[in-house]
């Protein structure tokens, strides 16, 4: 008797998660074959005329020279000296913003920025040209803490300011009211492009003196001269930005943005489905999905970001160390595979430096092919035959490169290559890799912030790469990289970083760069003009676009 | 009673320093801290160390550890490191919204699994008692995070009859109390159908029968004051542990409180934030248990704590 009911409950339990499992294929046939039509119409939120989007991270503080967790929010409510825009060719290009223009000395070492007048923060101050001094002081001041203090590094004073040897940043200077001069240290291509960086953003003097600890919190300190306002933060809830009427461009259509936090992958698209979200990132698993559904399938926007997949070869690992084991590991994994498993068969299969969209992004470079022979024959070579044994290390909150790291595991197996998984939450794992220690390569997405190829190829210098997990010992290829970045001249400038890139990527083997995928999102059908940022980042289209309202109950 | 409510006060301090220590020990030997937690895929040597100089976060572990306790014996928790707010005011918006979840979650425990146990007691190994057993015994099984998920598939998704996620409406309070007190539901109405069965065998009980008493009048007066006394403690534990945050619902539902910070707390390396919340639940726990006994006691003739 007993044993009757509990396989009755068995079966009513298994039959429960078989209906969560097919249902949908079924339902959907009979939708598409009763109501094709019907079904758009039946698309309704309760959202009004703001968008909702779900954010990542918790951004913990709104203070962007404190944090990385977020770029999103702080985009839109402040603005930057000059900003990005893709011009008709597709390609990037810095126009002004708060600057309404600048000069540039003879010997590139200073830039006068004139700035806009009557702009006004969101508390009403107007912006002066001591709100720039004051901000850039403020993320060098080593009592702030300042994480992104770097994105002023070329900045005259900078290291005798985070020392606290000075009391102000040398390099910055008010000229007058709407004028402020910026001295670098040296030369530099790419300091343009790193002030449109989001940690690059300005602050108003007087809001955050007033704020002190609040701002980047309290709505009433944290303000800037954005299209959009901060309004509230409901702790791991929620925050809502609003309308800046007073924007000095034209200001935003939709009345404002709302920002879910710690949304679940899973519950993310049933609150799409059900119209309570108006952006979703489409995952490869969920993109056969979409693209088969009727109602849907017109929602799909396909967009290539400027960003690339890529491995790290660690070369304070005994056998990464060797330029043959590094050539072997790239000839041993099958990217072509990988993309058709984990892409769609439609990521662009990458050789150089650069993802694409970035200026100096080249088809033409040397192939890294696949030849698990070829792999062999190197260890041979190297004198590792069937002993090497290779740690992949993999970020714990990174759920699509496990997968992916699973398939190049049994890739180097083939070519003898013992490789372990060592999978770690975030924090770890970032810690871990600048460590240098406890790895040998591992996986990861890069998205460029600034339209710059500088700091893709400056990753491989013997300084920087002690901290992003390469570990490189090749001093002289570091100098030529450092040189060819300090060229002033772009097309010069370009010219000399791409003429490394084969040495970097072939012949001195020192990462392997795998795809750049072609990315999918899906968006509710109440947005009209929606344009995704230059950096595939939705954040950027909240000032175009425009809600239809006859979706909206 | 006073002298073992003020012993069992007097003990709680230790388990408190303790725990505060374990933690503080434990957060020093994970990798990362709260800057390489900020700084993410910028991370950068030179920088983590000049802003760990900053926050003092490379001083011997027993400075830190004696500073926060002289603070923690002012009353003051402490400033979050990556939030920089202070721990009290994290702690105070979120334990509102986890109070809420655990009250209507235990509402729906103790209104659904005391009767269940009762009535299956009563008609034990009909048909009825094998139901109700069957479905509580899936509310223990099952694990929470697939009750969820199931539950806001068919009922918030496919039938729309609530809200997916969030805590804003109390129509959003329904799907994670199920979800939470389902199994506690479970717990009771078993626990409580054992002792009842138990108890209704007793002798007074027969006395009671004899003197012409009514049944549901011996049930409910005689039988289920006996049997639930155990009971008691399981639901007092049951609710503390709610007051500690139900990480697991409360990240599928987004739900902001205790758990969601703690869980937000520890991945960021935030140790005055963790710190907090597990102050706040080893206390709660605490007197949760006391409560338990003094309840225990109270009802109980025979129990007491001399």
């Amino acid at each position: 008797m007993k044993k009757k009911f509990l396989s009755l409950f068995l079966v009513a339990a298994l039959s429960v998660s078989m209906f969560a499992g097919c249902g949908k294929g079924e339902e959907k046939k009979e939708e598409n074959a009763a109501a094709k039509n019907e079904t758009k119409t039946e698309y309704v939120s309760k959202n009004g005329n703001t968008m909702v989007l779900t954010l990542f991270q918790n951004p913990k503080t709104l203070d962007i020279q404190k944090t990385n967790a977020d770029y999103f929010i702080p985009l839109q409510i402040y603005d930057r000296l000059v900003d990005v825009t893709v011009n008709e060719a597709g390609e990037t290009e810095i126009i002004p913003s708060l600057a309404e223009k600048w000069d540039i000395s003879e010997d590139g070492l200073t830039y006068t920025f004139h700035l806009r007048k009557g702009v006004k923060f969101h508390n009403g101050e107007e912006l002066k040209a001591d709100d720039v001094l004051f901000t850039i002081d403020k993320a060098v001041n080593p009592e702030e803490a300042c994480i992104n203090a770097a994105q002023y590094q070329e900045v005259k004073g900078y290291q005798d300011r985070l020392d606290g040897k000075t009391d102000v940043i040398e390099g910055v200077k008010v000229i007058d009211d709407y004028t402020v001069a910026i001295t670098l240290s040296a030369p530099s291509a790419s300091f343009l492009a790193n002030m449109t960086g989001a940690p690059a953003s300005i602050y108003n003097r007087k809001a955050v003196e007033e704020g002190k600890d609040k701002f980047g919190f309290d709505p009433e300190y944290t303000v800037g001269t954005g299209y959009m306002k901060f309004k509230d933060w409901t702790q791991d809830q929620e925050i809502n930005l609003v309308r800046n009427d007073e924007y000095f461009n034209t200001p935003a259509k939709i009345d404002g943005v709302r920002y879910l936090m710690n949304i679940d992958a899973s519950t993310e698209r049933m609150m799409f489905e059900n119209g309570e979200l108006d952006y979703m990132g489409v995952k490869a698993d969920d993109l056969e999905h979409f693209k088969n559904d009727e109602f849907w399938k017109d929602y799909l926007i396909g967009y290539q970001p400027p960003s690339m997949d890529y491995m790290i070869f660690n070369q304070n690992d005994t056998f990464m160390a060797d330029v043959n084991v590094r050539k072997a590991v790239q000839a041993a994994i099958n990217r072509d595979l990988i993309n058709q498993n984990f892409y769609n068969g439609e990521g662009t299969l990458l050789n150089g430096v650069l993802p694409p969209a970035i200026p100096g992004y080249s088809e033409d470079q040397t192939p890294i092919k696949y030849d698990v022979e070829e792999a062999k024959k190197l260890l041979k070579e190297a004198g590792h035959e069937s002993d090497v044994t290779l740690t992949i290390l993999q970020n714990g909150e990174s759920t699509y490169t496990h997968p992916i790291n699973e398939m190049i595991q049994s890739m180097l197996g083939e070519a003898g290559i013992k490789a372990e998984i060592k999978n770690m939450d975030m924090t770890s794992y970032w810690d871990t890799i600048a460590s240098g220690e406890g790895y040998s390569i591992s996986l990861g997405p890069v998205t460029a912030d600034v339209p710059d190829p500088g700091a893709f190829f400056t990753t491989f210098t013997v300084e920087n790469s002690a901290s992003n997990g390469y570990n490189i010992k090749d001093k002289a290829l570091s100098d030529k990289i450092k040189e060819a970045n300090a060229k002033l001249d772009p097309k010069e400038r370009i010219a000399a970083l791409q003429a490394l890139e084969s040495e970097i990527v072939t012949e001195q083997a020192l990462y392997l760069p795998i795809a750049a995928e072609k990315r999918t999102c899906i968006i509710s059908p109440r947005l009209k003009n929606f344009q995704l940022g230059w950096q595939g980042w939705v954040c950027c289209s909240t000032h175009n676009v425009e809600i239809d309202d006859s979706y909206n109950k | 009673m006073r002298k073992y409510i003020a012993k069992r006060i007097a003990v709680s301090v230790p388990i408190i320093l303790g725990v505060i220590l374990i933690t503080f020990v434990l957060m020093n030997y994970i990798p990362g801290n709260a800057v390489t937690a900020m700084m993410q895929n910028k991370i950068n040597n030179e920088t983590v160390a000049r802003v760990e100089e900053e926050m003092h976060l490379n001083d011997p572990i027993l400075v830190r550890f004696g500073l926060y306790i002289k603070d923690l014996l002012h009353g003051d928790l402490g400033t979050s490191f990556v939030m920089n707010q202070p721990v009290f005011n994290l702690i105070k918006n979120a334990f509102p919204n986890t109070i809420k979840l655990a009250l209507s979650a235990i509402a729906f425990a103790w209104i659904l699994g005391i009767p269940i146990g009762i009535i299956s007691a009563l008609k034990k190994n009909t048909c009825l008692d094998k139901l109700f057993m069957g479905v509580s015994l899936m509310g223990i099984s099952m694990p929470t995070f697939s009750i969820g998920i199931i539950l806001q598939y068919l009922i918030a998704y496919k039938l729309k009859w609530l809200p997916i996620s969030g805590f804003t409406t109390p129509a959003h309070l329904i799907l994670p109390s199920i979800v939470l007190g389902w199994s506690m539901a479970g717990e009771i109405s078993r626990l409580i159908r054992t002792n009842l069965i138990d108890v209704i065998q007793a002798d007074y009980i027969t006395t009671a029968k004899a003197k012409g008493k009514s049944r549901m009048g011996i049930v409910i007066f005689h039988a289920l004051k006996m049997s639930i006394l155990p009971v008691i403690t399981i639901m007092m534990m049951q609710f503390t542990s709610l007051l500690g945050g139900a990480l697991i619902t409360e990240n599928i539902f987004s739900i902001p409180g205790i758990g969601t910070l703690s869980i937000s707390a520890l991945s960021n390396r935030d140790i005055p934030l963790l710190q907090g919340t597990i102050i706040l639940s080893t206390f709660l726990i605490i007197i949760g248990n006391l409560i338990a006994d003094i309840i225990y006691a109270l009802a109980d003739p025979r129990v007491h704590y001399d």
